[in-house]
């Protein structure tokens, strides 16, 4: 029984298959009919359809024969044509669901179709988890508000600190008053030297022209300077 | 008393009687024409081109000890410098 079964499953699964490109043949042939009137036009609209797209890579291959051979035989079909484009889309989602291993394995022969598909299935789990990330990413700056906002309350206290800081200036006013001293002192034991140090000269004698220098008399004997006016 | 006295006068000594003059006394009479030295002790009179009678003690460290900034020549404090100079002695 269970062998009928199967046969007349692979049977319909066939069946489906032929209809599917029948209806995809005839799909191109119609759509190769009004390609000739507005071409550029088309093709744009015929990208967007490109998910599907791995097969228009070979329909030019094909595309010739069919257009000789059925075209009016499967005109009537080309009125089904939107149906078999709105059921690809489902088999992309049917994989997902139900089950895919009898029709992925019977439309093997229609293989282009099945791997597309596959590779559309892949990136679907990848965008399910893109945007799973971005609610992720958006509570984490909620969370980083919250810290920042528990910064602001630290840094008020170290503005109360920063104060007590400025009340450090008075040590700085101790070293001004300390410092007032200081150049009292050393100035008192420097410049009194020459203040009180005698002013150095050499001038001749007038008795015989010999020189004669303060300095020579320095650590050996006392000297009385007396000023004379010239004349006498 | 270690003690030398030098006399110092705003006045050109190259004349020969003056020179000979300043022979005549036991202590050296230094001649300062341009007058600098007695500038450097403010001792020089700037209106009158010569140095005031002014008398400084000089101790052998070179530091001026005592002074005397008198305004007439015979005038001059004898009794006290001799007093300063037994001071340093």
């Amino acid at each position: 029984m269970s062998h009928v079964a199967n046969i007349r499953m692979s049977s319909r699964i066939a069946l489906g298959a032929l209809t599917i490109v029948g209806l995809f043949l005839t799909s191109l042939m119609a759509c190769g009919q009004e390609t000739t009137s507005t071409p550029a036009a088309d093709e744009t609209q015929a990208v967007p359809a490109a998910t599907d797209a791995p097969p228009p890579a070979p329909v030019p291959t094909e595309a010739p024969v069919p257009t000789e051979e059925p075209e009016p035989t499967i005109a009537p079909d080309s009125t089904y044509t939107p149906v078999p484009p709105t059921r690809a889309p489902d088999p992309t989602q049917t994989p997902m669901e139900s089950p895919d291993p009898t029709a992925t394995a019977t439309p093997t022969p229609a293989a282009t179709p099945v791997p597309t598909v596959t590779q559309t299935a892949t990136p679907v789990p990848t965008a399910m988890p893109v945007p799973a990330a971005t609610p992720a990413s958006e509570p984490e700056p909620s969370v980083t508000p919250q810290p920042t906002a528990t910064p602001f309350p630290t840094p008020a206290p170290t503005a109360t600190p920063e104060p007590t800081v400025t009340a450090t200036p008075t040590p700085t006013a101790v070293p001004t008053a300390t410092a007032t001293p200081e150049p009292t002192a050393s100035p008192t034991s420097l410049p009194e030297p020459p203040e009180n140090a005698a002013p150095l000269f050499t001038l001749p004698n007038g008795a015989d022209g010999e020189l004669i220098s303060l300095e020579s008399y320095r650590g050996d004997r006392n000297v009385v300077l007396v000023f004379y006016r010239g004349f006498w | 008393m270690n003690a030398e006295i030098l006399a110092i006068a705003v006045d050109d000594f190259s004349s020969p009687t003056l020179a000979t003059r300043a022979q005549g006394y036991p202590f050296p009479i230094l001649y300062n024409k341009e007058g600098d030295v007695a500038r450097a002790y403010g001792a020089y009179n700037q209106s009158a081109g010569y140095a005031n009678p002014y008398v400084f003690i000089v101790d052998v460290n070179g530091s001026v000890v005592w002074e005397h900034r008198g305004s007439a020549y015979h005038r001059t404090p004898l009794g006290d410098i001799i007093a300063q100079l037994e001071k340093l002695s």
